[in-house]
């Protein structure tokens, strides 16, 4: 299971609501006095780079929806996989780590395309229904897979001494890693937008999620931007699950699958199909998710459930997504 | 003509989908017991009318009135397409929208559906006044189904029939929901001049037989001439002319709005 | 149906009943238990069968439902004195503590929970087109896990909830099953099973001709979840434990490939779907075990094994052989008949009308 504070924790006891209310309150304005600068900061800091990984897996998300509209179930295991091949070429293959981090990003991309050829683009032109189940059935088989191929007991992510030191800034104690993930994070975004919008190969995919047909019949090469868009969205989850792994050093096979859940929320949130939108998605469940169990500690069990509620609330007042354009059916 | 009543009135409906305006500020007036043709060139905004009324689009102006023969006008802007198909407004699809994997019976049937008062559970266990429904149900699609000549292909997958069946299969379809007004949406298309011939007497006689107004979008100008009590003209989202179709006929807007377009001078 | 179709099924039922009663009498109890999990995923395959396969809703959620219906039975049949042995850790919520209900009624409340949390996720998502239902269904299966996992005064939380009374009875779940898939197939041959499969097969003609799409989508994902309810209430009851960790959102998996192998919109199928799964599931542990040839031990067998042929099956079976076994088609006592009278004959009728 996810090493984070989902399951493993204290604070079980369930509260009832009602006759515990004054509880409640008065756990808050402790917490509330309790919380130092330091202590805010802190938690800021954690939010945003959890946030930043939600929104690198966010992305490949959107993408793959934008193009295809369906939703990669299988993009979650991906980065479940992208943490086992970190661990096998740091830990078992004894390669440095930063060749092992362009390693996984190869491996992860390839790994990606092969599921598109193989699971997807044979059920192109089948119901929608089939190339769900198909993705279904990838995710499945990746996860098994990995518990047949690893077993299911954890790993441990390798110890990157460079990243997870701990950094003192004023009176607050970060890890490295923590500064390092929105900085590529911002990297990555900005080398993708300039991707997207300013290469022949963006304004194809451009093209593509816009209007399939119509791309296709105009001479867009449609197997190819669908094999670069998987391409761009692995090689951003392999980065994202490298840094992931370092947070959060334990690997099971079921891994992805809540965060991967969580980030296609993110995607939703910010607006199926539109990359920025993704990355506000991510940020906004990644800070929602540190604060909401900074603030109310008495909920770290529910913390999952975070995504969940606002999912909900966007699709009642903006079923879009915040930055996303409402299409209409032709009829 | 004595002054019928409205069936169906657009107040200055408007569409715009982003920065495109596809429909604008179109007045409708539909009468009784008429039978109104919708024309104009390709891509003038005639479907998005049709999705508009129907439900499927909520306008972005402006306010579509309902008035059931007998009954209070209603504003049905905005409304579910199911709630407004109970109401009595029934369509057809410019592409043809079967429920395709399904048997032409059933087909039919499932337009009876909106009109059953038993709930699920009275259905599941099959309880005498849901069974009464039942057999009035197929007793009607037995009479619609003969009447147009498919009852012998009734267990027939409904993608199984050929072209011309198959139109004649959704307007009946449309007809078992017992409308008060008919939407056809290009019946005619695709078909040779016998068949259309066949389609304006079926359109005649089934206004007749069941009451119906019709309201049509075709581009077949011999079945809009023949059969039309009235016609509006629509070109880029606007109406630029109504009248009968000898008005329309000599109207030179109209005849410069569909030069190069006229379908019927091709086939 | 005519008479004589009738007939035949009430034949029919009484012979599988007497098979039940063989079975009860006759086998083992791993051969019995064996067919109670059948039966019991048989019935949990059907529920997704009615949202995915004949309503044509995407939904996700069975093993959520499961693991509601398994908890009302889990917390309210042990017997009270048991209780406190069992919720150790923290007691028992004293609301709930000395409520003991029999096993069908437990049943039947943990329908209606499972109902009622369907109600409330559909409500949001059930209004838009889109593929957000299987998202939204996914995730709630686990955020209902756990919230289970959470509340431990009402459910125990991750300990679990031991000393169910055990039903192993053959006989009993047949019943609970037959009654199951009578009711299904009574309502799918209902103008209301009509409306589901116009809504699977287009949903803005079904609108236009006045199927209400909230409404009836609403039904058919109710309705599944309290099927699904029923069926994880007497899962609970053929473990005799519950546990959080049962209810992954990986068993729904296992649900997916019986309506996909037997043929999503098939009541038939999702029968013989469940009997190759769970006969498969069981029979194929094997694979999972060190298999010795001549001596050497082929590495190829070893614990995770049998899951990954059955993540394989499935992607096999939704790439090469999309229908499943019975793709949308029902036995039928006609075509029963028409086999026996002349096998040859029926397949080549069969071929024509699919050629056709």
């Amino acid at each position: 299971m996810l090493p984070l504070p989902s399951e493993e924790e204290g604070a079980f006891i369930f509260r009832f609501p009602g006759g515990e209310k004054m509880d409640f309150l008065t756990q808050f304005f402790q917490v509330i006095a309790n919380m130092s600068a330091a202590s805010l900061a802190q938690h800021i800091v954690n939010g945003i780079s959890l946030g930043s990984l939600y929104a690198l897996i966010a992305i490949g998300y959107t993408m793959v929806y934008g193009i295809l509209l369906m939703i990669n179930f299988a993009h979650a295991d991906i980065v479940m996989m992208a943490c086992y091949f970190a661990f096998f070429g740091i830990t078992v293959f004894h390669i440095p780590w930063y060749i092992t981090f362009v390693g996984v990003i190869v491996a992860t991309a390839a790994l990606g395309v092969v599921i598109e050829r193989t699971a997807y683009r044979p059920l192109r032109d089948a119901p929608k229904n089939s190339v769900l189940i198909s993705a279904i059935g990838a995710s499945f088989l990746l996860e098994n897979l990995a518990n047949y191929l690893f077993s299911g007991r954890p790993l441990r992510f390798p110890d990157i001494p460079l990243l997870s030191q701990t950094i003192t800034v004023g009176s607050v104690q970060i890890q490295a890693i923590c500064l390092v993930i929105p900085v590529i994070t911002f990297i990555s975004l900005l080398v993708l937008l300039h991707i997207v919008n300013h290469t022949k190969t963006g304004m194809a995919m451009r093209a593509v999620s816009k209007d399939y047909e119509i791309a296709r019949v105009m001479g867009v090469n449609i197997d190819r931007v669908i094999s670069i868009t998987f391409i761009i969205g692995s090689s951003l989850a392999a980065i994202g699950a490298f840094m992931w792994g370092v947070r959060y050093p334990g690997i099971t096979p079921l891994l992805g699958v809540m965060p991967g859940l969580k980030c296609f929320i993110a995607a939703v949130i910010g607006g199926i199909g539109n990359i920025k939108g993704a990355v506000i998605g991510g940020f906004i469940l990644g800070l929602g998710e540190v604060l909401i169990v900074a603030f109310f500690p008495q909920l770290s069990g529910y913390r999952d459930a975070f995504a969940f509620i606002v999912l909900i609330i966007i699709l009642f007042y903006k079923p879009t997504g915040l930055l996303g354009e409402k299409t209409t059916e032709k009829v | 003509m004595a002054k019928t009543q409205t069936v169906l009135q657009t107040d200055s409906m408007t569409m715009r989908f982003g920065g495109v305006t596809a429909v604008f500020q179109l007045n409708l007036d539909i009468r009784e017991h008429q039978i109104v043709a919708l024309i104009g060139p390709n891509g003038a905004g005639k479907t998005t009318a049709f999705n508009m009324i129907t439900g499927v689009y909520t306008p972005t102006e402006g306010d579509v009135i309902y008035t059931a023969p007998g009954e209070e006008p209603v504003k049905i802007t905005g409304k579910l397409p199911s709630d407004i198909a109970k109401m009595g407004i029934a369509r057809t699809f410019q592409n043809i929208r079967l429920f395709k994997d399904l048997s032409v019976y059933e087909n039919v049937m499932i337009a009876k559906h909106l009109h059953l008062k038993s709930n699920f559970l009275s259905a599941t266990l099959h309880l005498p006044w849901y069974n009464k429904e039942q057999r009035q149900m197929e007793a009607d699609v037995e009479k619609l189904l003969r009447s147009v000549d498919l009852w012998e292909l009734r267990d027939e997958k409904a993608s199984s029939l050929p072209y011309g069946k198959q139109r004649r299969l959704e307007i009946v379809r449309a007809l078992a929901t017992n409308p008060k007004i008919l939407l056809l949406d290009e019946p005619a298309a695709g078909m040779n001049p016998k068949e259309t011939e066949e389609l304006t007497e079926f359109i005649r006689q089934i206004r007749d037989e069941y009451n119906l107004t019709i309201f049509m979008i075709e581009h077949h100008m011999d079945l809009v001439m023949e059969i039309s009590d009235w016609i509006y003209v629509l070109d880029f989202g606007m109406l630029i002319a109504e009248g009968t179709p000898v008005d329309i006929q000599n109207n030179s807007r109209v005849i410069e709005a569909y030069l190069g377009v006229d379908e019927d001078a091709e086939s | 149906m005519s008479k004589r179709n009738m007939i035949l099924t009430v034949v029919g039922i009484i012979v599988l009943f007497a098979g039940a009663c063989y079975a009860q009498f006759e086998l083992d109890s791993y051969l019995r238990r064996i067919i109670n999990l059948c039966l019991i995923y048989a019935i949990i395959g059907l529920s997704m069968n009615l949202t995915n396969g004949f309503a044509g809703q995407f939904s996700l959620g069975q093993a959520g439902f499961m693991a509601l219906g398994a908890y009302v039975v889990g917390v309210f049949t042990v017997p009270v004195e048991l209780r406190s042995n069992v919720f150790y850790a923290v007691p028992m919520n004293p609301l709930i503590a000395d409520i003991q209900l029999p096993l069908w009624l437990a049943l039947i409340f943990g329908g209606l929970l499972a109902a009622l949390v369907a109600f409330l996720i559909g409500t949001p998502v059930l209004r838009l087109r889109g593929d957000y239902l299987a998202i939204a269904t996914l995730g709630f299966s686990e955020i209902i896990r756990i919230v289970i996992t959470n509340a431990q005064s009402f459910t125990n939380g991750a300990l679990g909830i031991k000393d169910i009374p055990t039903i192993n009875d053959v006989r009993y779940i047949f019943l609970a099953t037959a009654f199951v898939f009578i009711f299904v197939t009574c309502l799918v041959n209902s103008s209301y099973g009509r409306a589901f499969k116009a809504i699977r097969e287009d949903e803005i003609a079904a609108e236009a001709m006045g199927v209400g799409l909230f409404h009836h989508k609403c039904m058919a994902f109710m309705l599944s979840a309290f099927f699904a309810g029923i069926g994880g209430g007497l899962y609970a009851t053929l473990l005799g434990t519950v546990d959080p960790k049962n209810f992954l959102f990986t068993l729904t998996y296992n649900f997916l490939l019986i309506i996909v192998l037997g043929g999503m919109g098939s009541i038939t199928g999702s029968m013989l779907g469940s009997i190759i799964v769970t006969a498969g599931l069981e029979f194929l542990r094997v694979f999972d075990e060190p298999l010795e040839i001549f001596g050497t031990t082929i590495p190829l067998f070893r614990p995770g094994f049998r899951m990954v042929i059955f993540s394989l099956l499935l992607m096999v079976c939704v790439l090469f052989w999309r229908k499943g076994i019975m793709g949308t088609e029902e036995f039928t006592w006609n075509k029963f008949v028409a086999f026996c009278k002349n096998p040859f004959k029926y397949f080549m009728r069969k071929g024509a009308r699919n050629n056709g």
